[in-house]
């Protein structure tokens, strides 16, 4: 079998000594590098069904680095043949940074339109969005609640116009489904992994280096920690 | 939509490419070049024809720019991918290829071919590789259930292939489990 499950004797995976070196940088601890750290988080938040916290120093940090960088391109702007060719890589690498940052805020953005009541009622809130988009968060369920008001929910008896009812196990507000499997990498050696489904356990094995499709639930705090990365 | 719905179900291919092209790769200036100090990092000073090691995204505008030869890296040669190929076709399991191999080969034999020998035959070796291991996620699929499936050694561009599949059928089985 090319893939392992549950279902099959416990055998491990293809042996991986040279491979390592050859492997992707994905595992790589070696220098505090901010981009390929940033490509880490928003890879992880391109593909986790619900929102994880907002990594502010980073992004101020990259934010603040584009600008210094675009005041030196300006500065060194010459019509010299040499020194264009390398302003084009200061500002192709500048790009490439923007363009993160602006996939990783829209990827926010989207799961907070989707989960937006979800999000404003938690707790820890403020930890997990930035003042802008809880701002964005407010006006926009605030915008939402308006307009089915006053689009047709006004027609309706008074009883029926609140917006987040629970009906026995069905919720009018929209949470973050942690059961969407996700396909993730193991960073550090985790070792025998247990998570409970339904009433019953669930274990595995899970190595450094090791690629597993999974549910998100069972692999969360491992995210967390930092010790798995979704890919 | 915040995020367009192309982007939704898994990464777009030219994405991909963009996260490949961070992985280093060697490149033999063609002429003197100061350092370069970029926001992630340092790179150079360059001095042909000595080796320098960078990301891929810089070594390919070099050498759009007709300023570097490409030094191929050390899988992408005829010896490597046979014997990986090999490899491939006797056992049930993945065998190791670099996590970006798909995207940086085709990246590299986009731009810098003339850099690589045997292009010809790598191209060839690497669609072969590429359908047998396709082959084996069909097999693979079989296997997957609500719990979980460990498929090591996939590649990037390969995970990506299956996800919207994969995933998709992970949550039916979930439903029905229940």
């Amino acid at each position: 079998m090319s893939f392992d499950s549950q279902r099959q004797t416990a055998e491990s995976s293809f042996s991986m000594t040279q491979a390592n070196a050859l492997h992707a940088r994905l595992s790589d601890d070696a220098l505090e590098d901010n981009v390929l750290e940033l490509t880490k988080v928003w890879m992880n938040e391109r593909n986790a069904p619900e929102l994880l916290p907002y990594r502010k120093q980073l992004v101020d940090f990259l934010i603040e680095r584009i600008e210094d960088q675009a005041g030196l391109v300006m500065d060194h702007m010459s019509s010299n043949l040499e020194n264009k060719f390398i302003s084009m890589l200061f500002q192709t690498e500048m790009e490439r940074i923007r363009y993160l940052i602006k996939s990783y805020l829209r990827t926010r953005l989207h799961k907070i339109e989707k989960y937006t009541l979800e999000l404003l009622r938690r707790p820890d809130y403020q930890e997990l969005m930035s003042a802008q988009e809880i701002a964005y968060a407010r006006r926009y369920q605030e915008l939402l609640e308006t307009y089915n008001h006053d689009s047709f929910l006004h027609h309706l008896p008074p009883t029926q116009h609140k917006q987040d009812e629970m009906h026995g196990d069905l919720n009018m507000v929209v949470t973050a489904n942690l059961e969407a499997p996700v396909f993730c990498r193991v960073l550090d050696d985790v070792g025998v992994h247990q998570w409970m489904v339904n009433d019953t356990e669930e274990s595995t094995e899970m190595d450094k280096g090791g690629t597993y499709i999974i549910r998100y639930r069972a692999i969360k705090e491992l995210l967390q920690e930092g010790r798995v990365q979704l890919i | 939509m915040a995020l367009p719905r192309s982007h939704q179900p898994a990464f777009t291919p030219a994405e991909i490419e963009f996260i490949a092209g961070n992985d280093p790769i060697s490149v033999i200036p063609l002429y003197k070049m100061p350092a370069i100090k970029l926001i992630q990092a340092t790179y150079g000073p360059f001095r042909p024809p000595l080796p320098t090691r960078v990301p891929l995204w810089l070594a390919l505008s070099m050498k759009k720019n007709q300023k570097c030869k490409l030094l191929p890296p050390p899988w992408l040669t005829v010896d490597h991918l046979t014997e990986r190929l090999e490899q491939e076709e006797t056992k049930d399991e993945f065998c190791a290829l670099p996590f970006h191999y798909m995207e940086m080969a085709h990246m590299i034999l986009e731009s810098a071919s003339d850099d690589i020998p045997n292009a010809e035959k790598i191209r060839k070796l690497l669609k072969d590789l590429r359908e047998t291991r396709q082959s084996k996620a069909r097999v693979g699929l079989e296997a997957l259930d609500d719990r979980w499936l460990g498929m090591h050694n996939l590649s990037f561009m390969e995970i990506n292939e299956i996800r919207p599949f994969f995933s998709k059928a992970f949550n039916e089985m979930r439903k029905l489990e229940f």
